[in-house]
């Protein structure tokens, strides 16, 4: 079974009269458990394709399925509701709610989802903790580093144990320490709770840790390979 | 809720803006509250100079007696109060009895006496000093003391009668039994209510000797209420007309409906400043509210992404407008009222510099005085949290349109 | 409520005047070729005696109060009228004194007397429906109004008239019915300016006085207050008695 299946899928850009193709007639398939990055230059359709699969973009060609449910059908509330449930979100920086602690921010979406208020501590403190970021719960993301905020991120996309974690250039602004700290999280992750990964990057250093590298360029996929 | 706690935490970001837009609001609305309570500290005195001098916020008289006063027409004080119950009524001061009855009054040696008719009024001087500004229109002589056969003129019926204090007034008339009434009364001041008309033949007698000389016994023509609020007058009215069939109760707005015409003007011109104050306002906080919107769009843009539906997103905007504009109000209305407050126990009287305007049967007393009043320190409240609401609508309502993608790419 | 009884003694004195039966006879006679004013002139001067003296009750009746004055009067001529309430106590002593077209009133209370100013001769004599200026232009009738017959029969003689230009009247018009035989008025009918009518006077119960036909009843009736009305009587009257001299004075006022 495929989590996310992509059916000769196109974005196609009018920009003047000229067409941007950032996503021209792409065939993808995840398994469950994928640790995958999109590698490859910037502008070469990686950011696009993280959207299309996370629904926060349509295409103009192909299907898009995740959890073999056709995206392209669903109304904007619907994909709203898709991307909560089924799709964890982490972007390259800015990606946490600046007034809510980190405790609040990994809170936030159990309280959009709906989840009891009394289940959310049990689960979140020792995800928390997990990340290494036990005794940072109170602290807001400008009193954060950015390796720190970013674990907050992952603890924010991983709790509600969506299908897929999405992750566009999750390491760019970090330092390549924290880069590679950050990515063995995610890989233990994968590997412990067998959480889908799909990132894009261009780091050779985290397309190293990567088990399947997926490379782009001008919006179409050159070379898929399996480590 | 957590788009709540999210509003409200979001107005202490960026601390300096926030401050600077309730800076702003808590000024207009504290600005607009005293003025609402200066135009009905305003209001007030144009009405009270009118009402309070004599004729009372409510009068109370057998039906049809105000229209066609006659001295028949009276009635025992006790047989409304009994009518209207023990059931108290807010807002009531106190009453004055009065009876109000027609006499030729003469004065000077009979060979070349003066006779004028005039209206005598009988009044209770103990309850009309505390009600009443009668005793304050006295410009010569002093007003009803007590003693016996005491009489206060109009300043114009006086100088008809050559008469000045301490002289002797001859009064006849008909007592309610048809007999003839007369009586030697002595002269003890001269009034002036600033109405000509009225003066020329205005008489003012203690209520006893009148009802004594009328042969009234006990009854009175009329009761006037004095009110906390004369604004209140209609209502307390109509609450007290419920309670009474052989009465007829009448609010000083039928009595002075010039002044009553006023009422919906001034209505009108508060509105007409809370529009002005709040455009200003309006525009002032839209541009702030504008910019922060503008500064997260990435910020929107990462909680659609997670999920959070489009409904919600426009409703945490609204919410830190709300928010904003209802503290805002709070203090805003608090610092308004208290110096309504304080000006309407300590009114600064600005008469030295100004003179007083007069108008429709009254005057309007040049000073700083101010009514704090529930409509208009409300009022002032409530169009602010719709203000909040408004200069949030336009943000609220892009964001109901955002593209997540689009956002996202705001740096 | 300042009302006054004058008017009604004047009227009455007026039209009870002295003549002998055979006169009576002979004026009715004449009566067909006289013109109006003649006739109410004759009817207003004939039976009124050089003087008269007599006693008369007043009964006064508004929507909430009843009463009765009993007053002796003295007339003479047609401009000197005094009138002294005899009863209730409460108020005898009070008088009224008209001369031409003043009147003072006293009040033996206060001992005190006032001179009704000519602003207030539309007030009311002593309560009742007659006014001030009833007492001093009732009796002037054939000088006030210009008079015309308009309906005559042997029974009854209608006369309308219109106040003359000069005459300072509150009325529009009055409609004045008389019995030309015992020359005598039965009622008068008073018009507003609008030609509304807002009061009647009627005369009743003639009798045979000193050889004058009089009309001992009297009742003034508002219009506008159907259930009010004045009513006067005769108790006694004589005519071309001796008056003491100074009667119609001021001073005589305060000795009564």
């Amino acid at each position: 079974m495929n989590t996310v299946e992509l059916k000769n899928t196109s974005r196609h850009y009018q920009s003047g009269s000229l067409v941007v193709k950032a996503v021209d007639q792409v065939d993808l398939h995840l398994k469950k458990g994928d640790f995958a990055v999109l590698a490859g230059p910037s502008g070469s359709g990686k950011s696009t394709l993280l959207n299309l699969i996370g629904g926060l973009d349509r295409p103009t060609d192909g299907e898009v399925y995740i959890d073999n449910e056709l995206l392209n059908d669903k109304s904007d509330e619907q994909l709203s509701r898709e991307r909560l449930e089924k799709i964890g979100f982490i972007f390259q920086a800015y990606n946490l709610i600046p007034v809510l602690t980190a405790y609040e921010n990994v809170q936030f979406i159990m309280q959009i989802r709906g989840i009891p208020e009394k289940e959310h501590r049990e689960k979140i403190m020792p995800l928390l903790k997990e990340l290494g970021l036990e005794g940072l719960e109170d602290r807001k993301p400008p009193e954060l580093s950015g390796g720190q905020q970013q674990r907050v991120a992952v603890a924010r996309a991983i709790v509600l144990e969506p299908a897929i974690i999405l992750a566009d250039e999750p390491t760019a602004n970090l330092d390549s320490e924290t880069a590679v700290n950050l990515l063995q999280i995610m890989k233990q992750l994968n590997e412990e709770k067998n959480v889908t990964f799909l990132f894009s990057s261009h780091d050779p250093m985290v397309i190293e840790i990567a088990e399947r590298v997926i490379s782009m360029r001008d919006g179409k996929i050159t070379r898929d390979e399996r480590k | 809720m957590i788009i709540l706690r999210i509003a409200y935490r979001n107005l202490w970001r960026n601390k300096r803006r926030t401050q600077l837009t309730m800076i702003a609001m808590v000024f207009a609305c504290s600005l607009l509250v005293f003025s609402l309570g200066y135009y009905d500290g305003i209001l007030w005195n144009l009405i009270n100079n009118a009402t309070e001098k004599e004729n009372g916020h409510i009068t109370i008289a057998r039906p049809g007696y105000v229209d066609a006063p006659s001295i028949n027409s009276n009635f025992l004080p006790e047989a409304f109060f009994d009518e209207i119950g023990k059931e108290p009524i807010n807002n009531i001061k106190g009453y004055c009895s009065r009876v109000t009855t027609f006499a030729l009054l003469s004065s000077g040696p009979e060979s070349k006496s003066q006779t004028q008719p005039s209206e005598i009024m009988g009044i209770d001087p103990v309850a009309e000093s505390k009600l009443s500004k009668l005793a304050d229109c006295v410009v010569e002589g002093s007003f009803i003391k007590g003693n016996e056969r005491e009489i206060v003129l109009g300043r114009g019926l006086a100088r008809r009668l050559k008469a000045k204090p301490g002289d002797e007034i001859i009064l006849v008339s008909n007592g309610a039994d048809g007999s003839i009434a007369s009586e030697i009364l002595i002269l003890a001041g001269i009034i002036d209510t600033g109405e000509e008309l009225r003066d020329s033949s205005l008489a003012i007698m203690n209520i006893r000797e009148v009802q004594q000389l009328f042969v009234l016994g006990e009854n009175v023509h009329s009761l006037r209420i004095f009110l906390e609020d004369p604004l209140s007058a209609k209502e307390v009215a109509k609450r007290l007309q419920k309670r009474t069939k052989s009465f007829e109760v009448t609010p000083w707005h039928s009595i002075f409906p010039q002044i009553s015409s006023v009422l919906g003007i001034w209505f009108g011109m508060q509105l007409f400043t809370m529009a002005i104050y709040y455009a200003a306002l309006a525009m002032i906080t839209f541009n702030t509210m504008y910019m922060a919107f503008l500064e997260r769009m990435h910020e929107f843009g990462v909680m659609r992404a997670i999920g959070l539906s489009r409904l919600k997103l426009s409703l945490l905007i609204l919410f830190e407008s709300f928010i904003i504009a209802g503290i805002s109000g709070l203090i805003g209305i608090t610092i308004g009222t208290a110096a309504n407050y304080l000006l309407y126990y300590h009114p600064i009287d600005l008469s030295h510099w100004f003179d007083n305007l007069s108008w429709g049967g009254s005057f309007i007393k040049i000073q700083l005085f101010c009514v704090p009043g529930w409509s208009t320190t409300m009022m002032p409240f409530l169009a602010i949290l719709v203000l909040g609401i408004l200069v949030a609508a336009f943000p609220a309502f892009r964001l109901l349109r955002l593209k997540p993608v689009e956002a996202l790419r705001e740096a | 409520m300042y009302k006054f009884l004058l008017a009604f003694f004047i009227v009455v004195t007026s039209t009870t005047g002295a003549a002998e039966p055979s006169q009576v006879q002979a004026v009715s006679s004449l009566t067909q070729e006289l013109s109006a004013k003649e006739l109410v002139t004759k009817i207003e001067t004939q039976y009124q005696g050089k003087t008269s003296h007599g006693r008369t009750k007043m009964l006064i009746k508004t929507r909430h109060w009843q009463r009765t004055l009993e007053m002796e009067s003295w007339s003479e001529g047609r401009d000197k009228f005094l009138t002294r309430i005899l009863a209730p106590s409460k108020e005898r002593g009070t008088c009224t004194l008209k001369v031409d077209d003043n009147i003072w009133n006293y009040l033996p209370r206060i001992d005190r007397m006032i001179k009704i100013p000519s602003s207030l001769m539309g007030e009311s004599w002593m309560g009742s429906h007659l006014t001030n200026d009833d007492l001093v232009k009732e009796n002037k009738i054939d000088q006030l109004y210009k008079l015309a017959i308009i309906a005559s029969s042997t029974e009854r003689i209608t006369i309308e008239g219109i106040p003359l230009p000069q005459a300072a009247v509150v009325w529009g018009k009055i409609i004045y019915v008389v019995d030309p035989q015992k020359l005598i008025p039965i009622y008068i009918d008073y018009f507003d300016e609008e030609g509304v009518k807002v009061r009647t006077i009627n005369f009743s119960e003639p009798a045979l006085i000193d050889q004058r036909w009089i009309p001992k009843v009297m009742r003034i009736i508002p219009l506008e207050k159907p259930e009010e009305f004045t009513e006067m009587q005769y108790i006694e009257i004589e005519f071309d008695v001796s008056l003491s001299d100074g009667l119609f004075s001021l001073k005589s006022l305060r000795n009564r």
